[in-house]
């Protein structure tokens, strides 16, 4: 296998790792928060894909107008879906949460194919042109939008919590919510702010993906699942961890399927990070 | 107390007891399997319009003898053991005299056993399994769709035509896919054409360039994909991206305006076999692009043509045992259904053949700007 | 003290009279409602009764979670199918099989796991599922792959012929019913007592010489036992299997199920399979009835709603009744018993 294949296999890896990294940040900051997993999540990322794509094809919003509006509408959902459906369930037990997650996951999938169509539809590239060539590898331009936004993304939340008073916050009450309310935080005005992140998070990565996946379709599952595994991979509590480990599942899941087998590429990817498991119960790049 | 936790049981219970028994019979009911849920519902759905528009069509144009022809729909979310009960809910309960779609090839493998055991009459949309082709047909299974062989062989024919010596073929991991690729195999090493890979993809995949590959490492001339909308789009989008100079040749699962719309510039010089001749439409497909036309204001595509045709042959046999609820009468009369001709062809059943369709219901369909073109 | 004790004894006696009253209904069931729609859809609630009373046992009594049941379930139909399809072996054969091969398997899963818990349990469950789900595609030879395994023989007992769904029916409850009555007994027994020591405080039972491990162990074991013995139920029911039938989604359905019906409580199970396995007959009965008109049942016809339905019916449940529906009528009870307390010592 030449070095200009392991370069395009490293090209596809890390587009997928970013879009499943997106995914897994957002599984993060619900972990933070509830300590439950959020189902919903893969759902959010096809919403977001198909409200960009309505944004654009029927309100008429130029590119980066529908992005924001995109990123506003799932921030508005998060906090929807929070009050509503997990609101209500937080101080029984975090089953009850994942349960509820479960409820709005099929919920969401099942009015999106209802409210557009079943079918995936074409949502256009950012940048219009052909693939970039880099040394025997061919890049769509999309994929540098996805790595960059992504990228941007992690940047930007990793700021959030560490310099901003809210993110701040938001650590504290995840950590020990007794003493955060003793210092005047809310820990449920904390946990929808989580959902607003992971809503926003959602909408991101599914108006980015949209043009490499399409936009609706039978993903949501899919999307959450990689998600979660990638995040667990890395390590849930960690938001540097749940990003490494979903670019390393990427480029693992693009090697297994040219050297091994298609068929077999997830069960073998999921294999080996059950090994990592075992060997690291606390995920990959978890910091103590 | 807690006798109030047994109430609720006991009346749970008895909800099973509550249900609608009694069925007025002044009508042809047909059950519709279908999967509008589940992975299978993006073909499900187009299935479901082309049969709900050929039940309107023909209530519209006074039924069979004047009564009625009424469709009892039922979602089997894309899972074949819910099929299964879902017909013994259609035999049972709702008193259908033919079962209609079926939806996947599993689930189709998957009813035939109860339709033969109440002698009901099951008409599918899905090509058969590989594993059953060398089997007879079964007493009541029938179907609208050109078994995979024949569309394998039509596909083959225009790769032997084209000249090229070696090929790739990628399919989808489904039933439909993997028993298409089996023949695709067969006719190839028969031919003398090389087959240089044969992959498989799964339907949420959105990246085949993994594939794509090693289908450039090992020289591939041609790559023939058997699958359904949208992957076939991927692979497209794929193809252009790596800049690979390739024929691209579709199974009859490509047949939907999808593709040109998902896939843009780089649906650009696909050729795929289609039961629908677009562009040149043949009588016998006016009906349902009209009554599609006036609905949705769009061309239907090849599986809608599939449930139209369903109904159809169904109505076709029917009338012509003089309108018999009788469902063995119907399963004879379908059995010899010869020279009628449907959207998706000219079918000739016999009883060593269910579906009668060969080579000549499929035409060669090229996108050339945007557009479909039939080559034959 | 005396009248606490007599009343404690009453009522466990009293419960155990209502158990079998129910347990009377549900076998006098077919009796009186002999649809054999009505009888099918009840011999798979029974079958997934006895996965969800495992998994309620495994999640409820221990505090694991599994997102792999449904992995579970299809090795039991897969092992039974091959066994009687291919080697001609008897059902009763291969339901044993298929529980041995299913409690090995539910053993090297529970091992691999016992480290981990809460996402990462989750994620090695799932994990699981989803390798068991790609076997049953890839390994053509033998699961027949996406075509479904076919043509698997109907179980017989003294040459007597389960065909249909009247006689399955009876075999599958009386499975149920054993199910029920051993898991009852573990609950009551001495290992039920450590288990539910161990899910409230497992580090103070490690020092008091209960070893956690071993328990979980054995629980996992035994629930993973019983969804092989419901695979190899399904399969001779169904006599046709297919990788759909135990994807992760039937794995999440499970667990949606015993939460629902309320956790840690065998009838809990029953419950939760029942009321989510009959949501979508009652959707359909409410679809196809006389009150609904013409112009609405067409649009109904159009799309599908009825899993949106089903998803607002969990989640309403799940914001109304959190601890599952054997939890909410619990606290209603107590409610009721605080009430007629108060309104004792008032009388006094």
């Amino acid at each position: 296998m030449s070095f200009s294949n392991v370069l395009q296999i490293l090209v596809g890896g890390l587009t997928m790792g970013s879009v499943y990294a997106l995914v897994a940040l957002g599984f993060h900051i619900i972990y933070n928060g509830t300590r439950a997993i959020n189902f919903a999540q893969g759902e959010q990322v096809v919403l977001g894909g198909v409200i960009a794509l309505s944004c654009m094809s029927t309100l008429k919003l130029p590119l980066p107008l529908a992005f924001f509006l995109t990123l506003i509408i799932g921030g508005v959902i998060g906090y929807f879906y929070e009050r509503l459906a997990i609101r209500p369930n937080l101080e029984t037990s975090e089953l009850s949460i994942i349960i509820s997650s479960i409820a709005v996951a099929i919920i969401l999938q099942n009015s999106i194919a209802v409210i557009w169509e079943k079918d995936p539809m074409y949502f256009p590239p950012f940048t219009k042109g052909g693939s970039l060539e880099f040394m025997g590898a061919y890049m769509l331009r999309q994929s540098l939008w996805i790595m960059g936004i992504t990228a941007a993304s992690v940047v930007a939340l990793d700021r959030f919590f560490h310099q901003t008073l809210l993110g701040k916050a938001i650590l504290a009450s995840a950590n020990n919510s007794e003493a955060a309310r003793l210092v005047g935080i809310s820990p449920f005005r904390m946990v929808s702010c989580s959902f607003i992140l992971s809503g926003c998070l959602g909408a991101i990565a599914g108006s980015i993906v949209a043009p490499l996946t399409f936009a609706g379709g039978p993903l949501g599952t899919m999307i959450a699942i990689k998600g979660f595994a990638g995040g667990i991979l890395g390590g849930l509590s960690s938001s540097r961890g749940v990003v490494l480990g979903a670019l390393l599942l990427g480029i693992l899941e693009f090697f297994i399927a040219t050297f091994i087998s298609e068929g077999y590429r997830d069960a073998i990817a999921i294999f080996i990070l059950l090994i990592a498991l075992m060997l690291k119960p606390e995920g990959l790049f978890a910091q103590e | 107390m807690r006798t109030k936790r047994k109430i609720i049981s006991i009346v749970v219970i008895w909800v099973f007891v509550m249900g609608i028994l009694s069925v007025a019979h002044a009508e042809y009911r047909f059950g519709i399997l279908n999967a509008t849920t589940g992975a299978y519902a993006g073909l499900g759905v187009h299935k479901k319009k082309g049969i709900m528009l050929a039940i309107e069509k023909i209530n519209k144009e006074g039924g069979i003898n004047g009564e009625e022809v009424v469709g009892i729909y039922e979602d089997f979310e894309s899972d074949p053991s819910k099929a299964i009960s879902l017909a013994k809910k259609l035999i049972i309960q709702d008193k259908v005299i033919a079962i209609l779609d079926c939806g996947s090839t599993a689930a189709s493998l998957a009813v035939k056993k109860v339709t033969e055991k109440r002698k009901i009459v099951q008409v599918n949309t899905t090509p058969r399994s590989a594993l059953a082709v060398d089997e007879p047909w079964p007493a009541y299974y029938f179907q609208t769709v050109p078994d995979n062989s024949v569309d394998a062989q039509k596909i083959g024919d225009f790769v032997k035509s084209l000249g090229v010596k070696r090929v790739s073929i990628i399919h989808d991991s489904n039933q439909y896919g993997t028993s298409g690729a089996i023949f695709q195999n067969d006719y190839f090493k028969k031919a003398g054409i090389e087959v240089v890979l044969s992959d498989k993809y799964q339907k949420t995949d959105r990246d085949l360039t993994s594939i794509l590959i090693k289908a450039r490492d090992r020289k591939t001339e041609a790559v023939v994909v058997w699958g359904t909308i949208p992957t076939p789009a991927v692979i497209a989008k794929n193809i252009r991206q790596l800049g690979m100079k390739v024929h691209y040749i579709g199974s009859s699962g490509l047949g939907s305006p999808k593709l040109i719309q998902l896939a843009k510039e780089a649906a650009e010089g696909i050729v795929f076999t289609s039961a629908l001749a677009y562009g040149k439409m043949l009588p016998n497909e006016k009906p349902l692009f009209d009554a599609y036309k006036k609905k949705y204001d769009k061309f239907p595509n090849y599986f809608t043509a599939l449930g139209w045709d369903c109904v159809m042959i169904t109505v076709e046999a029917i009338k012509r045992v003089g309108g018999s609820k009788d469902t063995t009468k119907i399963r004879n009369s379908l059995e010899s259904l010869s020279e009628f001709y449907g959207v998706i062809g000219k079918y000739k059943m016999n009883p060593t053949d269910h579906n009668g369709l060969d080579t000549s219901a499929l035409h060669l369909v090229k996108i050339i700007g945007g557009k479909w073109v039939v080559l034959d | 003290m005396r009248g606490i004790k007599e009343l404690a004894m009453n009522r466990n006696t009293y419960s155990k009279v209502i158990d079998f009253m129910l347990f009377l209904i549900i076998f006098l069931f077919p009796l009186f409602d002999s649809n054999e729609y009505h009888l099918d859809v009840a011999v798979i609630i029974g079958i997934y009764c006895i996965i969800n009373i495992g998994l309620n046992l495994l999640l409820g009594n221990t505090g694991q979670i599994s997102i792999g049941q449904a992995a579970f379930f299809g090795i039991g139909a897969y092992c039974s199918a091959v066994l009687t399809t291919n080697l001609h072996l008897t059902f009763w054969l291969s339901i044993c099989f298929a529980a041995i091969l299913t409690a090995t398997l539910g053993i090297s899963v529970g091992l691999t796991s016992l480290k981990l818990r809460g996402h990462y349990l989750a994620m090695a469950t799932l994990g699981f599922g989803i390798i068991a789900s790609t076997v049953y595609v890839e390994w053509t030879e033998l699961t027949g792959g996406t075509s479904g395994f076919l043509n698997i023989p109907a179980p017989s007992i003294f040459g007597f012929q389960l065909d249909n769904e009247f006689k399955y029916y009876y075999l599958v409850w009386a499975f149920v019913l054993l199910v029920f009555i051993s898991t009852q007994h573990l609950i009551n027994s001495r290992i039920g007592r450590a288990l539910q020591a161990i899910h409230e405080r497992e580090i103070t039972c490690g020092a008091m010489g209960i070893n956690p491990a071993k328990y979980k162990l054995k629980i996992f074991t035994l629930s993973a036992a019983y969804a092989g013995i419901a695979g190899a139920l399904f399969a001779g029911f169904q006599n046709y299997i297919s990788p759909e039938s135990f994807s992760v989604y039937s794995s999440i359905i499970f667990l949606c199920m015993i939460v629902i019906g309320g956790l840690g409580s065998v009838w809990g199970s029953i419950i939760g399979t029942v009321i989510l396995s009959i949501f979508p007959e009652f959707i359909r009965a409410v679809a196809s009835s006389e009150f609904i008109s013409p112009q609405i049942k067409a649009i109904l016809n159009e799309h599908s709603y009825h899993l949106i339905a089903y998803g607002f019916f969990v989640l309403i449940i799940i914001v109304f009744l959190p601890e599952g529906i054997v939890g909410g009528v619990k606290r209603l009870e107590a409610k009721a018993y605080e009430w007629l307390h108060s309104k004792q010592i008032v009388i006094e």
